[in-house]
């Protein structure tokens, strides 16, 4: 008797043990539950402010997806158009930045560094770019990227037209008209390796005022070449697009609002300008 | 039989508050999701690269994936890399970079080594006149293996950016 009151007593123990543990239990599952809904929410914030950390509207994508997000970038930049120019002061309503990444497919732009953002920013596929830090009108012609000249990528490429935004790399030591005979002679050679193609010139950008005082690349020495530049084009027939004066404030230096910090290279948002800027000029 | 009963009980009780505590030292319940039966590294290379650029930055920051390789390390055999973030100054102005390659193993970590090792040559030749000021960034560069990893860093703090991809890969 005493035996089976210590048997019922264990168990009456052990059940209530076992119940606690077994609240605790599903507890815990709530608990971690709720941790991963939350985890999942603070995802979602994450993905929507990337954008605005990179300064690149198609990078999520072009992180899962690689370069195959053109148009999906077009869509982003249009409504992101349509919301800056609404609410962004910063963004100046005069100056264009649509632009359509199909429009240049068949496209192939030289250039600097400068140029590289152009596929840095996924804007377009970097085999519509021939851009490598240093580039200037004298080096461009010879410089292999990637086992080919620029010359020889033409030649493969035929492209429907050839911008070149070149310079910017040798105001500091080389004379504007130099710079310019360079680069007609790179011209040239562009008319000979692609016959078909539309040659287009765009203007250096300007630099900030802060670069300027510096006194190696100046505004002066900018609008000295940008003017070589333009006369060769008038004379040659070939199309001449003026980025520089788009991208100026108001005392003749390159707006802050569109530089880098060193105020020579682009913001990520710049780009778009250029874009629109050199496919108005060829439509 | 009681106390032998109440015993077993706490016992239970005690793995389950033990096993609870590992989830919390672990991390999150995602992350614990993550860890793989070969005790391989939980995390990925974007959270890798993410976690260094929040206390290393680069200015206009671009981050690129395994789909973008291709386009910037010339060489990388891409059929042994499983996963890849890289995050590079988007405006070319400066060669601040971070490239984390997860390879199919240690083998193929070490031939991704070596593209970087590659690469890193070639930055150097580009930056050296191009801007001297920043060049400590690739003189002190750091390209090494951790397991089936490749990692590639080039930024303001090496040493820092280092100790944060050991601590994620660990």
């Amino acid at each position: 008797m005493a035996k089976k009151k210590k048997i019922s007593g264990l168990s009456v123990s052990i059940v209530a043990l076992n119940i606690v543990i077994v609240g605790i239990i599903i507890l815990l599952i709530v608990l971690i539950y709720l941790h991963i809904k939350d985890d999942k929410g603070n995802q979602r914030g994450e993905i929507t402010t990337t954008p605005e950390i990179t300064a690149g509207e198609s990078n999520i994508t072009d992180i899962t997806q690689g370069s195959d997000t053109q148009s999906e970038t077009h869509v982003t930049d249009i409504a992101t158009e349509a919301e800056t120019q609404a609410g962004d002061p910063a963004v100046d309503p005069v100056v264009s930045n649509n632009y359509d990444p199909a429009f240049f497919q068949n496209d192939l732009f030289i250039g600097d560094s400068i140029s590289t953002g152009l596929y840095l920013y996924s804007f377009l596929d970097k085999n519509n770019v021939f851009a490598e830090v240093g580039l200037n009108p004298e080096s461009a012609s010879k410089k292999e990227i990637d086992g080919v000249t620029c010359i020889e990528k033409a030649q493969t490429m035929n492209p429907k037209h050839i911008y070149i935004m070149l310079g910017s790399n040798g105001l500091a030591f080389l004379e504007a008209d130099y710079m310019a005979t360079k680069m007609t002679e790179l011209i040239e050679k562009l008319e000979t390796a692609c016959p078909t193609a539309q040659i287009c010139i765009i203007s250096i950008p300007p630099v900030t005022k802060e670069h300027d005082a510096e006194g190696s690349e100046t505004m002066a020495k900018v609008n000295a070449y940008n003017g070589a530049l333009k006369s060769l084009c008038s004379q040659g027939g070939y199309t001449y697009i003026d980025i520089c004066s788009v991208l100026l404030d108001n005392e003749g230096y390159f707006a802050e609002k569109y530089a880098e910090a060193d105020g020579l290279h682009f913001m990520g948002n710049t780009y778009k300008i250029l874009l629109s800027a050199a496919q108005k000029a060829v439509q | 039989m009681k106390i032998r009963s109440i015993i077993s009980t706490v016992l239970v009780s005690v793995i389950l508050f033990t096993g609870c505590g590992k989830t919390e030292q672990g991390g999150s319940a995602t992350e614990q999701e993550t860890k793989r039966n070969d005790n391989t590294v939980s995390v990925t290379a974007s959270e890798v690269v993410k976690a260094v650029l929040s206390e290393v930055s680069i200015n206009s920051s671009v981050e690129k994936g395994k789909g973008d390789l291709e386009n910037y390390y010339s060489g990388l055999d891409l059929s042994t890399v499983e996963d890849a973030a890289f995050a590079l100054c988007g405006s070319g102005a400066l060669p601040d970079e971070i490239a984390v390659i997860k390879c199919s193993s240690s083998e193929a970590a070490n031939s991704a080594k070596e593209v970087l090792n590659s690469h890193l040559n070639k930055q150097k030749e580009l930056f050296a006149t191009y801007t001297p000021d920043e060049m400590y960034k690739l003189e002190g560069a750091v390209i090494f293996t951790k397991g089936n990893y490749a990692v590639y860093i080039a930024l303001s703090d090496n040493g820092k950016a280092k100790s944060i991809v050991e601590g994620k890969l660990a």
